[in-house]
């Protein structure tokens, strides 16, 4: 490379230092600028949310210092309906997958950010690739997500390795930010929104009074016949403890399980997509007025209760059976809908199911992400005072904002020692490889006597289990206990296993005690 | 879920240690006119938008002109939101050129665009975001004839003083006027709806609807609803029922107000001309009344602001900061030039 061209390029890149993140500098000096530049986010999803971060990201220049990086994950694949929010997305993108598309255009933005993508679903399948070496150089999680499940997932991943996590949502005019920091907040888990008043199963099934009685009941209808129905079929065929395990089921629900598993598999089963539609047709027949038949000969319209009222009155309102009608859209669309995710079921031929639509719009994410960065500016400045970190509820509509400190971490204790949710007991294979030296460390360090050890769902080592086990089991190391009792594979990339213990402490009372981090010798 | 409107008449917001880069606003451009909606809504694109706001609000904003000044880090964002929302036409307004102060936080400028008229720099991408929203760029100065153009004019990098003249302008030919600015990590955000806004939709949420199991025939006749049915009215709520049964009367009447008198019960007002309620049975349900709301004219806002507070442990923060922010003002028009960082001098002017 000629000299001169060096020289061009080395001003050029000092004038943009020095010049482009003027403003930033401005409000927080040099050194935080350097210090955002080599932040290493792990951003989990490309959504709305995930491209308001992106872009604000790239405003702030995270990642373009020697050390930083920003990652991005996202499986799906853009779609129409996602260019009324997600702002990165042209038309000509649909198709593309959100976070390579993403990736590329916020680059171009500020080109000097390093940011890599990723078409990874977070959960267990992926714990090979974003493992403890992947979550021990990051600085930060930033959570955009669209469901519960991967928010706790990550949320119980970001405790476990001890990270920060900006964990953020909205919903049509509402949102929310909540910081989680390590050893001091609780965590996203740790509190829950009241469950959504639940509709009893007898209004559901025949006393419906509004629309969203009878959505949860096709939402319902949804799962019996396109999910645990086919599941079940399936367990019957490949799992040979599922006669065991469903003959043992209280009241009719042996009977009930294995007539459906006939169905699918010897009575109603499709061999074309024209059976689909035969069965989606009677399956109509049946829900819209067989049953309601049934339910008016039970109880005729003009019924009354002992009391002498009316018995379909109140929140009873008196159904009537349907007539098919081919020129009703309608009962259309419910064929064509059963028919094709029957077809699913039996995997005729792809199709595309509409999800449940959630309501949102662009400014109410713009407004949340913007929060979200805040609160990172924070934790970039190395705050580590709870009063420095704000919680954010908005509720654009009204307009409401509401900011409030994150709670922090319960304290439990066992003897004198306070823990949270942050703390495990740490233990090292070589110090403890068997069950036995196990039990005993514990009796040794912290003066608990171990009553039981389990891994996951399974139970490794307890007090009350026949004698010849105990013996069989203490003298087993903890290794073989995962892989043989517990039936899980240790990966070469895991570096440490999860125990569970119950102990009780000097005055044998039950402990409160942190769970365990079981540490592998590398050999 | 109707469009729902902000009472917002001054707002300040302050971020604890953040630039106030985050938009907090995007202008809602539904009015009293009922303007005729013109050609049809994408539901393929705009479907979870219509969730939140609704088709109505939706057909106000496909007739809505908007003007967004000043095309910084702030104002592409709020273009960027309004745009996606989908109005009618969206202008980009701007008299000075890109700096480089601009590349950290106006995303759609480039390096190599320094120096050149902002507004026309950020078009290109801008247009882009949505293709039934016609974006064009002006650069003249802002005059009674250019603001006529528009429902709706957004102020988000002026001077105090044309900040004062637009909204005067705004204010006299019934345009919606918003100011809104952002200055290192504190943000203002005014708006005006004039002297009669229509309010369709206070709150955003869906209406209630309760079942009915008895109305008494009373001076104040009181509804009842079952017992495992909390109704969750309000008292002020207007409600309408249908399918009563005997005191027929109240199917199909204009909305009625109601005063709460319990978590099952409230009260209609006077029931004794009507037939003898024949029951249980029928529905009520909750009906959104448009309300009137009149907002202060910026002038009057500067002297007698009503600030909405967000973090009630620094209530008495929001006149000090309503004071600073026109202290900045009153120096940017003084010296030419913004308060330097960390500069005592320059704060004890």
């Amino acid at each position: 490379m000629p000299l001169s061209v060096c020289l061009t390029m080395w001003r050029r890149s000092l004038k943009t230092q020095l010049l482009q993140y003027d403003s930033t500098l401005a409000v927080f000096g040099t050194d935080f600028q350097n210090r955002i530049g080599n932040v290493r986010l792990f951003v989990v999803g490309s959504g709305a949310i995930g491209c308001e971060l992106l872009k604000n990201y790239a405003m702030l220049g995270i990642g373009s210092g020697p050390g930083g990086m920003i990652l991005v994950t996202d499986m799906d694949a853009i779609e129409k309906s996602n260019l009324n929010r997600q702002f990165l997305f042209r038309p000509w993108d649909v198709g593309k997958q959100k976070s390579s598309t993403s990736a590329l255009v916020v680059k171009s933005m500020n080109p000097q950010i390093r940011i890599m993508s990723h078409q990874n679903r977070v959960g267990k399948d992926t714990e090979g690739i974003y493992n403890e070496y992947f979550f021990s150089r990051l600085t930060c999680v930033t959570n955009a997500l669209d469901n519960v499940d991967a928010r706790k997932y990550m949320d119980l991943r970001c405790v476990y390795f001890r990270k920060p996590l900006l964990e953020s949502g909205t919903l049509g005019t509402k949102g929310n930010v909540q910081v989680i920091l390590p050893n001091l907040t609780e965590s996203y888990g740790s509190s829950q929104d009241p469950p959504e008043k639940s509709i009893p199963m007898c209004t559901l099934k025949n006393f419906p009074n509004a629309i969203e009685h009878t959505l949860q009941w096709a939402r319902d209808l949804f799962e019996g016949t396109f999910t645990t129905g086919p599941q079940d079929a399936d367990s019957y065929i490949n799992d040979p403890e599922f006669m065991d395990r469903t003959l043992k089921l209280p009241g009719s629900q042996p009977m009930d399980i294995l007539e459906k598993v006939k169905s699918h598999l010897v009575d109603d089963k499709p061999s074309s997509f024209e059976d689909c539609i035969a069965w989606a047709r009677l399956f109509w027949e049946e829900l819209f007025v067989n049953v309601i038949k049934q339910l008016l000969h039970t109880y005729p319209a003009d019924t009354t209760t002992e009391s002498g009222q009316p018995f379909w009155s109140g929140p009873k309102r008196l159904p009537h059976a349907l007539s098919f009608d081919y020129d009703e859209e309608k009962c259309q669309e419910f064929v064509v809908a059963g028919a094709n995710l029957r077809a699913l079921n039996y995997g005729f031929k792809e199709n595309r199911i509409a999800g449940k639509i959630i309501p949102a719009i662009a400014t109410t994410t713009s407004l949340v992400c913007g929060l979200v960065c805040i609160e990172l500016y924070k934790l970039v400045q190395g705050h580590k005072n709870l009063e420095r970190f704000k919680n954010g509820f908005i509720n654009l509509a009204l307009p409401f904002f509401g900011f409030s400190e994150p709670i922090p971490a319960d304290v439990h204790t066992y003897h004198d020692k306070k823990w949270t949710l942050w703390d495990k007991f740490e233990i090292r294979e070589e110090k403890a490889p068997t069950m036995t030296a196990f039990i005993s460390l514990f009796k040794r360090q912290h003066k608990l006597d171990v009553t039981m050890v389990s891994y996951g769902e399974t139970m490794l080592f307890a007090d009350f289990m026949p004698e010849d086990k105990i013996r069989e089991r203490l003298k087993m190391s903890m290794r073989d206990l995962v892989v043989q009792v517990a039936d899980d594979d240790i990966p070469h990339w895991k570096r440490a296993l999860d125990f569970e213990a119950a102990a009780e402490d000097k005055d044998e009372e039950d402990a409160d005690i942190p769970p365990i981090r079981y540490v592998l010798s590398q050999s | 879920m109707e469009d729902a409107f902000s009472y917002v008449t001054m707002l300040i917001v302050e971020f604890g240690a953040g630039l106030g880069q985050a938009a907090i606003v995007t202008a809602t451009m539904a009015d009293d006119e009922n303007a005729a909606p013109e050609g049809e809504i994408d539901e393929s694109l705009y479907s979870r938008q219509i969730f939140v706001l609704g088709k109505e609000a939706m057909m106000r904003m496909a007739v809505a002109n908007v003007c967004i000044s000043g095309m910084g880090g702030l104002g592409v964002e709020i273009a960027k939101n309004v745009c996606l929302a989908g109005v009618k036409t969206v202008t980009l307004h701007d008299e000075k050129p890109v700096t480089w102060y601009d590349l950290n936080s106006q995303f759609y400028v480039k390096e190599n665009q320094v120096g050149k008229n902002r507004a026309e720099s950020c078009l290109g991408l801008v247009s882009e975001l949505n293709t039934y929203v016609p974006t064009t760029a002006s650069t003249a100065p802002i005059d009674e004839a250019f603001v006529k153009k528009f429902r709706v004019m957004c102020l988000s990098d002026n001077s105090f003083e044309e900040q004062v003249r637009v909204g005067k302008m705004c204010r006299d030919n019934k345009i919606i006027f918003i100011v809104a600015e952002t200055k290192g990590a504190f943000g203002k955000v005014f708006f005006d709806g004039g002297e009669d806004f229509e309010c369709v939709d206070q709150n955003g949420e869906a209406p209630l609807i309760a079942p009915v199991i008895n109305i008494s025939k009373a001076e104040d006749g009181m509804v009842t609803c079952p017992d495992d049915n909390r109704h969750g009215f309000e008292t002020g709520d207007h409600v309408a029922f249908t399918e009563i049964k005997g005191m027929t009367e109240l199917n199909d009447r204009d909305p009625i107000p109601i005063k709460v008198t319990g978590p099952f019960t409230f009260t209609i007002g006077n029931t004794m001309g009507f037939s003898e309620y024949e029951g249980p049975g029928g529905t009520v349900s909750q009906v959104k009344v448009p309300v009137k709301l009149s907002y202060l004219s910026y002038d009057d806002a500067l002297v007698n602001p009503e600030h909405m507070i967000s973090d009630f442990a620094k209530m008495d923060r929001m006149n000090q900061l309503h004071l600073a922010f026109q202290s900045i003002h009153k120096f940017e028009a003084d010296k030419g030039q913004l308060p330097r960082p960390y500069n005592r001098a320059d704060a004890e002017e």
